[in-house]
């Protein structure tokens, strides 16, 4: 395989601190639709405002901070754009999130040597759709995560290229928060004093295993550079609209609601099912006088959870104004794209064993190691001690 | 209703819920029933304590000599708060915790019984005023859905504990009643005299527990010799739901799975 | 490794064992050894020492427990299990007696062979 990572960093920002160049050099914040953080400056982070924030705790971590609203659109424009410039060469792109995109280049290039022109050239159209100070930090080499972390390495406006055989030499001073794992995987890893993925990839396979599941055995592979995940091309038809009628018409937008969402459900499950979800949901409504009304619910990242969207359409059908009952409800969903936090999770946590772990986490830090959890080890044996094992649930415990 | 009423009505409502949100009023087909009991697992006794179960957000007392099946029937209940409520949009599994106290749990038979390994917390206090402030904790937490205190006479082997556990009980049936968590207690049998000599006798609990049920053990049932089973009286000493003195009969076999003959 | 199988072999095919070694040989009785074990609520790993008092055949008729002496009553079943002394959790020789007493006790303890003490492994409750 030979692939591409293109990656513009801070892209949201660059493209605010474009609009408004005062705001260069500033603590900066965008927020999104849903009243949170959706993107912060490197000066921001710095003063420990981060993602999924309220514009009241940025303000609180930084007075200073500069909050503005997420120009959807021109985002999704630029975006758009990006990969457009991107997918000019013929060759399938993947969208990974906002500016960052990965391109296969099997077809063309499998060496550095050749690869280098093309990423060049690819830079450059890059930098001059989006200007200087948009420029894109280049990664390259035979694997996805691999390409991924040399763009990581790569100042923006530079190229990275990982060799096959230098793949293990690059990747093992490299941070383990590479790594998409969640945050208590990460940090039990730091707990036993291993941060870099050299250390990480040096444990016992076996030991892995056993801690993490077949999901650490995959992350063991990808930190020595084993990654055969293919570069998956993003260009999809949309699913055909939904059409959903009253009868008789209805006033009541609670029956709207469950009517939406009961055709909803089976696409939304197959969303999930292949890792995607929502960008662009839209509603036309049409009244029983004739009158008709659209919805639009645009999403930063794509959203593939029902309890989220059900929360957004409703607002939505709220604040509308109803000329009369609704006859009929068309559902289309325009946009889709990839989940990016779930594609690249590894480990996948039960949330009712996880808070029941937390819960025990929180009382084992006031009375010690009391707390437990039991799992069979052989049902059959003959010694009754020997069936099943107590694993203690403390600090260190992820998944037991 | 006529056609104008029906259109007054949803105008009526459409208003309401402009104004105030979508859940200020809701058909009352739509309101989905609280579980408010869980089952035992055994029919007839479900039937002998009139709501179908022991109660949550309350105290259930079980006491009974060793080997009367207080702890076989406690964890069927305990397997039964683990799963989730009939009405429930989702799938999601309780959690449940024992706070075995005689460390004497056995997870075979745990998970014969059928409770969900995942989904339920051991806790191995080492005092028992340490198992009450645990349990107030666990309480408190909202995370569970029911809770075992095995038992009563290992935490009354402190008497310090056992007056703090006393004076505590009023305060833990507020918190039950507040998180909607049922609380089992295991006790056993001692002739008062007994209780008296060792300083152990008091009457708290029975007063604070909304429901106190005695197992006597009735007969070994054999089949050619062979143990094959089990079968206990469980008589209603106290309940809010039903006439107290009512005895149901409950049956187990052994087989390598825990059940019970008349229910699954 | 699982005892059965281990023990299993050794009939099979008794290995050249150095140094004099006897093969211990696996004797279910009545092949209930597995439902005993399963039917058992407690399990007792720790303080479970027990004083048993045997008759002039030396067969057991009581034993006492935490200070309290239980009568048996009836002897349901009797095994033995041997694991082999290259099993990771360590060697095991058990003699195991599930009965019942005549105060109402469903028990099963066993006879440790290594140090020949007697211990209460499971209660029924």
């Amino acid at each position: 395989m030979s692939v591409l990572s293109c990656r513009v960093p801070d892209f949201l920002i660059g493209l605010a601190q474009r609009q408004e160049p005062k705001w260069s050099g500033l603590p900066l914040a965008l927020l999104g639709a849903d009243e949170r953080i959706s993107a912060v400056s490197p000066e921001a982070r710095q003063s420990g405002v981060a993602v999924q924030m309220s514009a009241r705790q940025a303000q609180m971590r930084c007075p200073e901070v500069v909050l503005t609203p997420l120009n959807d659109s021109a985002c999704q424009t630029e975006q758009s754009a990006f990969v457009g410039t991107l997918a000019e060469c013929g060759l399938p792109v993947e969208v990974q999130t906002w500016g960052a995109a990965y391109v296969d280049l099997r077809e063309v290039a499998g060496t550095a040597r050749d690869v280098q022109p093309i990423c060049a050239e690819m830079g450059k159209q890059i930098r001059r759709l989006l200007g200087a100070p948009l420029s894109p930090a280049l990664g390259w080499d035979t694997g996805k995560f691999t390409a991924h972390a040399a763009s990581s390495c790569a100042r923006p406006g530079h190229m990275r290229l990982v060799e096959h055989s230098d793949e293990e030499r690059f990747l093992n001073p490299l941070s383990i928060t590479l790594l998409p794992l969640p945050e208590p995987a990460v940090l039990q890893l730091k707990w036993l004093g291993i941060r870099t993925l050299g250390q990480f990839a040096r444990l016992p396979t076996t030991a892995v295993w056993q801690r993490f599941g077949k999901a650490g055995k995959l992350a063991q592979r990808w930190a020595i550079g084993r990654d055969d995940r293919p570069v998956n091309p993003t260009v999809q038809a949309a699913p055909l609209p939904i059409s959903i009628d009253f009868d008789p018409p209805t006033a009541l937008r609670n029956q709207a609601l469950e009517a939406t969402f009961a055709a909803l459900h089976p696409e939304l499950s197959r969303l999930a099912d292949r890792l995607q979800g929502l960008r662009h949901l839209r509603l036309d409504l049409r009244f029983a006088e004739g009158s008709a009304r659209v919805i639009d619910c645009v999403f930063v990242e794509p959203v593939c959870d029902e309890k989220r969207l059900r929360a957004t359409v409703s607002h939505q059908l709220q604040i509308l104004e109803w000329a009369a009952e609704l006859e009929t409800l068309r559902v289309t969903l325009l946009e889709i794209g990839e989940l990016v936090p779930r594609q690249l999770t590894l480990f996948e946590i039960d949330e009712a064993r996880s808070s029941l772990g937390e819960l025990a986490r929180k009382l084992s830090n006031r009375y010690g190691e009391l707390f437990f959890q039991a799992r069979l080890t052989d049902e059959r044996h003959a010694l009754p001690e020997r069936r099943s094992i107590f694993s203690a649930l403390s600090v260190c415990s992820v998944n037991v | 209703m006529n056609h104008t009423k029906q259109k007054r009505l949803d105008f009526t409502i459409t208003g309401l819920q402009r104004r105030w949100g979508t859940r200020v009023i809701v058909p009352a087909r739509e309101v989905q029933p609280e579980q408010r009991v869980v089952s035992t697992g055994f029919l007839e006794l479900d039937r002998l304590l009139g709501s179908g179960g022991i109660p949550l957000s309350a105290i259930t007392l079980f006491s009974g000599q060793t080997t009367s099946s207080k702890l076989t029937l406690t964890y069927k209940i305990l397997r039964r708060a683990q799963q989730p409520a009939t009405t429930a949009r989702s799938s999601r599994v309780n959690s449940v915790a024992i706070l075995d106290l005689s460390a004497s749990s056995d997870p075979d038979y745990v998970a014969r019984c059928g409770i969900d390994l995942d989904h339920l917390l051991l806790v191995r206090p080492r005092t028992g005023k340490q198992a009450i402030d645990i349990l107030g904790d666990l309480i408190r937490s909202r995370q569970l859905s029911a809770i075992l205190l095995d038992s009563l006479p290992d935490l009354r082997t402190d008497p310090v504990a056992a007056r703090y556990f006393d004076h505590l009980l009023p305060q833990l049936c507020l918190l039950l009643k507040a998180t909607g968590c049922a609380l089992i207690i295991l006790d056993e049998l001692q002739a008062p005299w007994l209780q008296w000599l060792a300083g152990t006798r008091s009457s708290a609990i029975q007063h604070c527990a909304a429901l106190h049920v005695e197992l006597r053990r009735e007969r070994w049932i054999e089949s050619e010799g062979e143990l094959r089973g089990y079968q206990a009286e469980a008589h209603i000493l106290k309940s809010q739901r039903t006439r107290p003195g009512q005895v149901a009969h409950i049956a187990i076999e052994f087989n390598e799975t825990v059940h019970a003959r008349d229910t699954w | 490794m699982e005892t059965r199988s281990e023990v299993f072999s050794i009939l099979r095919a008794p290995p050249a064992l150095a140094g004099g070694a006897r093969v211990r040989v696996f004797a279910i009785r009545n092949g209930f050894a597995k439902q005993a074990l399963s039917d058992m609520t407690r399990l007792w790993l720790n303080d479970n020492a027990i004083d048993v008092q045997v008759d002039s055949r030396g067969k057991i008729f009581s034993f006492t427990w935490r200070g309290r002496t239980h009568r048996i009553q009836k002897l349901h079943q009797t095994w033995q299990v041997d694991t082999d002394w290259s099993s990771d959790e360590g060697e095991a020789h058990r003699e195991y007696y599930a009965l019942t007493t005549t105060d109402g006790l469903l028990c099963v303890i066993y006879k440790d062979a290594l140090n020949d003490g007697w211990y209460f492994a499971k209660l029924y409750d």
